[in-house]
């Protein structure tokens, strides 16, 4: 160490020297290590990931060269599968009128070949569990494919347990006190296992998922939906 | 030779910093810090890139063969028991069909297709991806039912006959709230990132707060996809109220495909004039 050195290290309080003079070069140094990370990490997220680019009808990502979409190879026996599957599915879809229920949205549609013959405001099940003992309720529409099992005029209600034992009556023993007249509408479409298509009461509330399980319909779409449909229409509910 | 400051001379009190050689050594410092640093940056570099090839060309371990998937596919699709959904790249529509029978469309304003890279080089993507049936789709987020759970009261109320005995639940408008970007991820690997339109965003419809939450939550799986080979991702474009009701619609694992091109139309033959 030099004498000069010495000199001024003598003259100067401890605190001058060391950590107080040094750490601003140190928190630089630091400082621009870390600066440069960052921007590294930054470039490294930028260019990671996924860029996209339009999609090329029939040419996915060079699986074909060729100008007008055909493929070879392992791709060629793909799109040979996928087309045999569409046109066997496509056998098998309606080839009259069919009903189709969109549950989340409360709409029902008469189709026909794609096309909507009547677009109607329904009510689907409401989803509630109802628990009672050891006994419990789930009020779901069924998703999946039905038919239309029965037609029927003036339907009667012939009241389950539950309905008694949600509005905190007695189950009744008498089957005659199960029987609600003029609940149902003028009209009654059965399908799966005893649900209904049908009219109800309480039109204001058609749009949201207050029912049972069953479709609530308004009467003017009810009374199309009964012309038009019949015994076998299938039923598509999702 | 400079001293760490830290230590003490003999005479008790720390070390100054020697003027010439201290700042020789600091350099020295400096430059090995800045070379580990770059060193450190370039082993990372070199383990994604090694890791994004080496595992681009090797099918997911997870992933079912192509061959029993296709076989599969079509028997659970021709079963009826699957609803799915097919995107026709001309028409620019989603449609949801089941066995066959057309649902419900949803139009797509825009179909992008996503190429994996990692440091802005390009990794192993799936080429095939449009050719393929993909099963088991599941929302990301996913759409959660909450269910009214109802005890009915012990003793009899005299009920009012026209008001339903049960609680109203709420509209699927106001149950699922719909992310300005959501995926549909699908077993094989494929994600379908489902991003509503700009213009369709502005309209209120979304806070700015849940576009930029959105996006910036989509960027990150983005990238974390592509480091981990997940599989291809196709970006469809939609105004915001068609998005929201293929969220809200869209049955549980159902599956997806793209048709095929359709054949050009024949030219017709020229006449000539008679």
């Amino acid at each position: 160490m030099s004498a000069s050195n010495a000199d001024r290290s003598a003259d100067l309080p401890r605190a001058a020297f060391g950590p107080a003079r040094k750490s601003p070069r140190r928190f630089r140094l630091a400082a621009g290590l870390a600066g440069s990370a960052l921007v590294l990490l930054a470039l490294a997220f930028l260019g990671t990931g996924f860029a996209y680019g339009p999609y090329e009808t029939g040419v996915s990502g060079g699986a074909s060269d060729a100008p007008d979409g055909a493929v070879s190879g392992p791709a060629a026996d793909l799109t040979k599968a996928r087309s045999d599957l569409l046109a066997r599915l496509q056998k098998l879809a309606p080839r009259g009128l069919y009903i189709v229920i969109d549950q989340t949205h409360n709409r029902l549609y008469l189709r026909e070949k794609e096309r909507a013959l009547l677009d109607a405001v329904c009510s689907c099940g409401s989803g509630i569990v109802l628990s009672h003992g050891t006994k419990e309720w789930v009020f779901d529409t069924p998703p999946g494919i039905f038919r239309v099992n029965q037609k029927i005029e003036d339907p009667v209600w012939r009241k389950p347990d539950w309905a008694f034992i949600e509005e905190g009556k007695p189950v009744p023993r008498d089957a005659s006190e199960r029987f609600e007249y003029d609940m149902m509408g003028e009209y009654a479409l059965g399908f799966g296992n005893s649900y209904f298509i049908h009219g109800t009461l309480y039109e204001r509330l058609l749009g949201r998922s207050v029912t049972h399980g069953c479709i609530r319909l308004g009467r003017a779409d009810l009374r199309e939906l009964y012309r038009q449909a019949h015994v076998g229409t299938p039923i598509y509910i999702f | 030779m400079w001293e760490h400051p830290s230590t003490s001379s003999s005479d008790g009190l720390p070390a100054p910093e020697p003027a010439a050689g201290g700042s020789k050594a600091r350099r020295r410092f400096r430059r090995a810090s800045i070379v580990l640093v770059f060193g450190a940056v370039l082993v990372a570099v070199a383990a994604f890139l090694h890791r994004s090839s080496g595992e681009g060309e090797e099918p997911r371990a997870d992933a079912p063969p192509p061959a029993d998937l296709r076989r599969d596919a079509a028997a659970s699709l021709l079963s009826g028991k699957f609803f799915y959904v097919v995107l026709d790249p001309e028409a620019r529509s989603l449609r949801l069909m089941l066995k066959g029978a057309f649902l419900e469309e949803y139009p797509v304003e825009e179909i992008r297709v996503g190429s994996p890279r990692v440091l802005f080089r390009p990794s192993k993507g799936s080429d095939d991806w449009s050719f393929r049936v993909w099963s088991d789709g599941r929302l990301d987020p996913p759409r959660v039912q909450k269910r009214i759970e109802f005890t009915p009261p012990d003793s009899a109320l005299a009920l009012d006959s026209l008001q339903p005995a049960l609680p109203i639940p709420p509209t699927a408008e106001e149950a699922y709230r719909v992310p300005p970007v959501y995926r549909i991820r699908y077993q094989e690997g494929l994600t379908l990132v489902v991003e509503s339109s700009a213009d369709s965003t502005g309209q209120g419809t979304f806070s700015r707060k849940e576009i930029v939450r959105s996006r910036a939550e989509e960027r990150l799986r983005a990238l974390r996809a592509s480091l981990s080979n997940e599989g291809p991702r196709v970006l469809l474009r939609m105004k915001a109220e068609n998005a929201q009701r293929f969220y809200r619609s869209l049955p549980g694992e159902s599956f997806f495909l793209v048709t095929p091109p359709r054949p050009a139309p024949a030219e017709p033959r020229s006449s000539g004039n008679r």
